[in-house]
């Protein structure tokens, strides 16, 4: 191995080290919560509306519609759509997070399945910041981390503030120009340069 | 008189270059024409069979008018592929700008591409059968990037193509030399004792070897699902009656007993088994006749093929990973196969066929030998593996294959009573296939490599150095983390090795020794 004696990269070094979940992660922006929310809210009133919709055509009339056996079942599934719709985002906003070192990039995702994804700065190839319409709303914006030989991305880090994520671009890209200087790191490819912010 | 030669040819070669470099756009040889009538034909065979059937099942159907029918559809067809060709050949056009291959190309999508140099990974060239005579090759610009990045300069003349190689090559490693200077003196005596520019034969197969490897490697599987597709497409239009022809005429001649029909399906299994293995030993012998690997220059050069004589090389330095596989019938034949592994454009299973340098049929020594001189001070064949934990087996057969089969069988419960028991058996079934598996998968790391394994039936050992890793992930099911287990999936350019259910401690010791390595060792890794 090559000399480590200069070389620090904290955490990692600690050998108290038990497992991912004991990594400082730093929590998304608590605006993500707020647009899965939305998002979750959007398709249960899309799903109500449109199944309200197509049976008053079939009916005719709201009361038999309200009336109807379908309806209490309707019902029962929405008061279910709600709940996980209010729950659900909360714990995927809990279950995010990154970690930036001196030399790495850890993500961390899942509700069920907890995966932790490390990615040192030097391969890096290029970086994406891309922000959607919803995401534009609440300010936010989704990192994309590209490895060579891989079709999509390594990482996708959701849920950050512009400045966050543009500051979060320009220092991956720095740190992985400086550590691989002389190493190729090469131009996005033409046809998919990166997002402004 | 040597030198004078010398400047001859350089002389030569940059007038081509210069050419290459006016702002007149070059063209490819007319007979590329043939080279797109082969691929159109070749991707038909490869992808569109299935949609060419039933215009055959149409023809077949069609009573009195199917020749009229045939022979226009015949030439309609042949139509649009000549000028299909024709137009494909019109439409690419190349040059060379500054440090970048111009190419356009595309004819319903036309396609303008600019590979820069320092993008290209390799530049192979291939000599088709029907290219021979004319004494022109096809020029594969092969990129880091992604599949769409690739160029085929197909009908050019060998002595250009060697040109173009030689002048791309030269330009990457005049750019690369501030890199690898450093690494050179860093390791002096290994590399210094490779960069005298001398080749040296490693290998070259007779054509038994290659029989061994048409035997022994999987294709015969592979050849076997084709087979299974096309016969299911032709048993719909002539199969059932060309069966019962043929039961009759067998019939005749055995007798009709339930024996005689064991023993027909018996000698029908034998048959189609001996033309799937013919099949893949011919396949075997036609794509890597003549097989001849050298190595020189820091790299791998490959001669093989009867019909289409290719010409590969992978430098050394870019190989990404070692793979050893040993499918189960060359265990008998005690042979193995290898796979460098290059950095490519991964398609979603994680494989990446087109960049694999495959040398077929070795013995364990040259394997050794070849491990030794890729990754020096690794004894990493020498370990004993890690297996992973028994829970593989009892979480696949209780949730995977357990919970499919309760879904199958209470759905099955009211229309088929008690036969819907039957999906149940398949936790049974699964079992010595689960517990195969986990004996397979074996693991080992040492500071500076990782080597993991897995299969079924044979195994295959890949190793590969934790420079080469991309990015790692570990993951964790609750009942992996009541029982501090994890899967660890490691990443490396074009390949994605999973070891699943190993303990916490060793996937974040893998994790911590690959990054420690990444990110300590500046030695160029592409």
């Amino acid at each position: 191995m090559t000399e480590t004696s200069t070389f620090t990269n904290q955490e990692l070094s600690s050998d108290n080290l038990a497992s991912p979940a004991t990594m400082n992660f730093e929590p998304l922006s608590p605006a993500y919560k707020k647009m899965l929310f939305v998002s979750a809210l959007v398709v249960v009133i899309s799903v109500i509306v449109v199944n309200l919709v197509l049976n008053l055509l079939a009916t005719g009339s709201l009361q038999a519609v309200m009336s109807s056996f379908g309806a209490m079942i309707a019902g029962g599934f929405l008061l279910l759509t709600v709940a996980i719709g209010l729950t659900l985002p909360n714990l995927l906003w809990r279950s995010k997070g990154y970690q930036l070192r001196e030399h790495d990039l850890h993500y961390r995702r899942g509700v069920i399945w907890h995966r932790v994804t490390s990615l040192p700065y030097i391969r890096v190839q290029h970086v994406e910041l891309e922000s959607g319409p919803v995401e534009r709303y609440f300010k936010l914006a989704t990192l994309k981390f590209y490895t060579a030989g891989g079709g999509s991305a390594d990482m996708k880090i959701p849920g950050l503030p512009f400045g966050t994520a543009s500051k979060i671009r320009s220092y991956v890209m720095e740190r992985a120009g400086a550590i691989g200087e002389g190493q190729p790191v090469s131009e996005p490819a033409s046809g998919s340069e990166p997002a402004s912010a | 008189m040597l030198d004078q030669h010398k400047n001859a040819s350089a002389n030569t070669d940059t007038d081509a270059v210069m050419e290459l470099r006016s702002e007149t756009w070059q063209r490819l040889s007319p007979a590329a024409v043939l080279y797109y009538i082969v691929k159109f034909v070749t991707g038909i065979i490869k992808n569109g069979l299935q949609a060419v059937l039933p215009l055959t099942a149409v023809v077949a159907t069609s009573g009195d008018n199917r020749w009229f029918i045939l022979m226009t559809i015949l030439a309609v067809g042949g139509a649009t592929m000549i000028v299909g060709a024709l137009l494909s050949y019109l439409n690419f056009k190349f040059r060379v700008e500054g440090n970048s291959f111009l190419i356009r190309s595309g004819v319903l999508k036309r396609k303008r591409l600019t590979l820069s140099f320092d993008r290209i990974q390799n530049v192979a060239l291939s000599e088709p059968l029907y290219f021979r005579p004319l004494g022109l090759v096809i020029l594969t610009l092969e990129s880091a990037g992604s599949k769409s990045e690739e160029a085929n300069l197909a009908g050019i003349p060998r002595a250009l193509a060697n040109i173009i190689r030689r002048h791309v090559l030269e330009w990457k490693s005049r750019t690369q030399y501030a890199t690898d200077a450093e690494s050179i003196s860093a390791n002096n005596d290994t590399t210094a004792e490779k960069a005298t520019f001398q080749t040296k034969e490693l290998l070259r197969h007779p054509i038994s070897e290659l029989a061994r490897y048409g035997l022994s490697n999987n294709n015969t599987f592979v050849l076997a699902g084709i087979a299974a597709v096309v016969f299911s497409q032709f048993d719909k239009f002539w199969g059932t009656a060309l069966v019962e022809d043929w039961f009759d005429v067998i019939g005749g001649v055995i007798g009709t007993g339930v024996l005689s029909i064991v023993a027909l399906i018996l000698f029908a299994a034998v048959i189609i088994l001996l033309l799937l293995v013919g099949a893949s030993v011919a396949g075997a012998i036609i794509a890597n006749y003549n097989y001849h690997l050298t190595y020189g220059d820091q790299k791998y050069h490959r001669t093989r093929g009867l019909f289409n004589r290719e010409e590969t090389s992978v430098p050394e330095k870019k190989i990404q990973s070692l793979r050893i596989s040993q499918p189960i019938v060359a265990r008998f034949l005690g042979r193995f196969h290898l796979t460098l592994q290059q950095i490519g454009f991964a398609s979603k299973d994680g494989s990446n066929k087109k960049n694999n340098f495959i040398i077929p049929s070795v013995r364990q020594d040259f394997y050794r030998a070849l491990t030794e001189r890729l990754f020096q001070n690794t004894s990493l064949l020498d370990v004993p593996l890690n297996s992973i934990s028994r829970r593989f087996v009892s979480r696949h057969t209780l949730f995977s294959v357990g919970i499919i089969s309760v879904a199958i069988s209470l759905t099955l419960a009211m229309p088929l009573g008690l036969a819907a028991l039957i999906p149940l058996v398949a936790p049974v079934i699964s079992l010595p296939v689960l517990l195969l598996r986990r004996h397979r998968y074996g693991y080992a790391m040492d500071n500076t490599h990782g080597v993991v394994r897995s299969g079924f039936l044979g195994h295959s050992l890949t190793v590969f150095p934790f420079i080469k890793v991309q990015s790692m992930e570990i993951i964790q099911s609750p009942g992996q983390r009541k029982h501090d287990l994890a899967d660890l999936k490691i990443t490396l350019a074009g390949r994605t090795l999973t070891i699943p259910y190993i303990t916490l401690k060793h996937a974040l010791e893998w994790q911590k020794a690959a990054l420690l390595e990444v990110e300590t060792n500046d030695a160029p890794w592409m």
